[in-house]
């Protein structure tokens, strides 16, 4: 199939012109479309999107997607028990209101306005950080009061400590909220908002009537976005945005080859950080289109012959890589080598060509049990490693000159979802006396769900060891950070020990 | 006690004028507590340094002024020394003490500081009982080997210091009064002890009363001159 060029960008908010407008500026073909998608099939280099514009249905071809949209914000009205009125707004009614407007225009003249802010939740800085800001305007106007009651203020966001200080400096009265004194709030029957409050500083009970209350409000995605990451399959992060909080992603990549994630889509970031994000994604979308992008990746392959086409690999893939019309087969432009769907398989039909796995697989078959043979026992460990974190944990510990058992054997898989349950036993055929798997940590997994296989799959070779008679502390699984060069070796030598203590595997 | 029980303050009862009526920048404060952690007066009557600092900020400082506390207040500092914020919190609690009425310094402070404005010193030590005093310690130091011959340089033109005296050492020390002179004697010292104003110590300091501090200043500064000194000691 012939590899398309342009990009479609989805959204309709300023991160989403700003996206266009950058990759247009790079020289790349651009369509910002907000419409609704309902379908897309095709992969990196040849989507095809199907959108709906009103209720006119449009055909969309794009070598890559860029998804740029979709906020909503909600106020937190219940969590502090009461209910929007003229005295009571959100956030964003105020932000609303005060566009091009004068403060005095809104409200009366020496209004006491209280900003209520993350008490039982805490409000994520972007959030707060637009409190902020409105309170300073109120405050600087000269004829209002504000008062800013906040539970925890991480003043994570540029220029929010500066907008604290200055909204401080310019009389506004922060208060802090703490468990287990919350304040206790009572709408009165003209609609201003009664306050009793414990202030810890002073040590006293104070009651403040509050002529306006400003409530804070919860950033989450637009249901919009999740119906967006369901039709283009993507991984969702737990608050839902189109970025699974995982340092592979990071900044703008997605769980799919060609589909990209920015600012409002893939989580809440500040203006700046959205601008900042643009940019970036423009650079990655380049290097995507000139082939540029990635490691090289092993070859997969689906042998037609032994494939029941039970779907399995295909509901594993964490990269949407499997083609299941007419028949079963791995899109080379998607794959990413992972794995996943190899040790997946119930019918080993699918073939990945990692020549160290197999290899290290062979010639620990192959390899006499020197350790058993006369002389003090030395351990024979297979490490199964994960290349992204163990084998450049290992690789430090090395260069660090740490101590490592002699009898080590390091097999590297792409990720750890490569390693089946049948390797794990197979290495006890080549007469090792003890297995490890280690990955990365949970959540950081390149291929998403790679360190929940190795994991599952390690319980699984340990239960079947068990009903053989084997000792269950002869097979381990770890995860580590490719930093954690001594924490390999800590762990691996205390592998050996404990193997030691054991005494040689004999199946 | 429930949160209903308590007595309360009005919010609405707080100056609206109070804030930045200080100059100390209370109103920055981060309440983060680092001068009540380090202040050895903290805890004593409820009260602690940041407590001070945010009743200041919401325009109680008269709530302040009316406890005991302020007086309790060692001045020695530490508060201000660890703001991360830079607030002036040992001037503010000088400011405080300024705030009570005069007839309501606790104490002998302010009966002290009466005497050294009306008689030169705080014990209202008329001169010739000075000058006795200090020829009568003379007299002690010259009987010792090795000081024949000391006597006292009152009032002495041109020396080349003028030392300032604390009461203490007149009224009940006078033993440390020696330490000090038979050090000028040994060092071939030449000084002087002016007979009028001769007081060291300056209450207005711990009063509040800076016009005090500036009087009871002003005065040694005027020794200084009339005796055409060359260096002052205050050991105060």
């Amino acid at each position: 199939m012939d590899f398309n060029s342009d990009v479609l960008v989805l959204g309709d908010g300023p991160c989403a012109r700003q996206v266009a407008g950058d990759l247009a500026a790079r020289g790349m073909t651009t369509r910002l479309d907000g419409g609704r998608v309902i379908g897309c099939s095709g992969h990196a280099g040849a989507f095809q999107a199907t959108l709906v514009h009103d209720g006119r249905r449009v055909t969309c071809r794009a070598g890559s997607i860029v998804v740029a949209g979709g906020q909503v914000r909600t106020p937190n009205f219940a969590a502090y028990g009461l209910n929007p009125s003229g005295r009571v707004w959100s956030a964003s009614d105020l932000a609303r209101a005060m566009e091009g407007d004068d403060p005095a225009a809104i409200m009366d003249n020496d209004a006491r306005v209280v900003f209520l802010n993350g008490w039982r939740h805490e409000t994520h800085p972007v959030a707060a950080a637009g409190m902020l800001r409105l309170c300073l305007r109120m405050q600087q106007h000269g004829s209002l009061h504000t008062v800013f009651m906040t539970g925890n203020l991480k003043v994570t966001v540029e220029g929010m400590e500066a907008c604290c200080q200055a909204a401080k400096a310019a009389g506004t009265v922060f208060i802090k909220v703490a468990e287990p004194l919350f304040p206790v709030l009572e709408t009165l029957d003209d609609g201003r908002v009664g306050i009793d409050y414990w202030d810890a500083s002073a040590g006293m009970e104070f009651r403040l009537l509050a002529d306006y209350v400003i409530v804070d409000e919860r950033i989450g995605p637009d249901p919009a976005l999740i119906q967006l990451a369901d039709v283009l399959r993507l991984a969702r992060d737990p608050f839902g945005f189109v970025q699974s909080d995982n340092v592979r992603r990071l900044g703008s990549e997605t769980n799919r080859r060609g589909i990209f994630a920015a600012g409002a889509a893939r989580a809440v970031l500040a203006a700046e950080e959205e601008r900042a994000d643009a940019g970036h994604l423009a650079l990655k979308v380049e290097a995507f289109l000139s082939g540029l992008d990635g490691d090289p990746r092993p070859g997969v392959e689906i042998d037609q012959g032994r494939c029941a086409r039970c779907l399995t690999c295909y509901r594993l893939c964490p990269h949407a890589a499997i083609d299941i019309a007419p028949r079963m087969m791995v899109i080379a432009e998607a794959c990413q080598g992972c794995g996943v769907c190899v040790a997946g398989c119930p019918n080993r039909a699918i073939r990945i060509e990692s020549p160290h796995l197999e290899t290290a697989l062979q010639m620990g078959l192959a390899q006499e049990a020197d350790g058993h043979s006369g002389g003090a026992f030395v351990p024979r460990i297979a490490a199964f490693c994960c290349r992204r974190s163990a084998v450049a944990a290992r690789e430090l510990a090395v260069s660090m000159g740490l101590p490592l058992p002699a009898g080590l054997l390091a097999v590297e898989g792409l990720c750890g979802g490569t390693f089946s349950t049948l390797h794990l036993l197979n290495a006890f055929d080549a007469q090792v006396d003890g297995v490890m798997v280690i990955t990365c940590h949970p959540g950081n997994c390149h291929s998403e769900q790679g360190t929940r296989h190795a994991e599952k799959r390690t319980a699984e070779a340990a239960k079947a060891l068990a009903m053989a008679g084997v000792e269950g502390a002869r097979i381990r699984f770890h995860t580590l950070a490719a930093n954690q060069g001594s924490e390999f070796a800590r762990r691996v030598n205390a592998f050996e020990r404990e193997i030691a203590a054991l005494g040689p595997f004999s199946g | 006690m429930t949160i209903d029980e308590k007595p309360r303050v009005m919010f609405a009862d707080l100056a609206r004028d109070r804030f930045r009526q200080w100059p100390y920048a209370q109103d920055v404060c981060l309440a983060c507590a680092m001068c009540s952690g380090t202040c050895p007066a903290a805890g004593v009557d409820d009260f602690d340094p940041r407590k001070v600092v945010r009743m200041v900020s919401l325009g109680m400082a008269e709530d302040v002024t009316a406890t005991r506390w302020p007086w309790i207040c060692t001045m020695c500092g530490k508060c201000e020394q660890v703001c991360p914020m830079g607030i002036d919190i040992a001037d503010m609690m000088r400011a405080i003490r300024a705030m009570r009425p005069r007839d309501q310094v606790p104490g002998i402070l302010q009966d002290g500081l009466a005497n050294a404005l009306r008689t030169g010193n705080n014990l209202a030590l008329p001169k010739e009982d000075f000058i006795f005093i200090l020829e009568d310690v003379g007299e002690e130091i010259a009987a010792e080997p090795g000081f024949e011959g000391f006597t006292v340089p009152v009032d002495k033109h041109g020396a080349g210091i003028l030392t300032t005296i604390h009461n203490k050492l007149i009224n009940t020390h006078t033993e440390d009064l020696k330490y000090w002179w038979k050090i000028f004697h040994a060092a071939g010292e030449d000084w002087t002890v002016a007979s009028d104003n001769w007081e060291g110590t300056s209450w207005g300091y711990f009063t509040g009363d800076d016009e005090a501090v500036k009087v009871m200043a002003g005065r040694i500064v005027e020794n200084m001159r009339r005796l055409n000194a060359g260096t002052l000691l205050w050991p105060e």
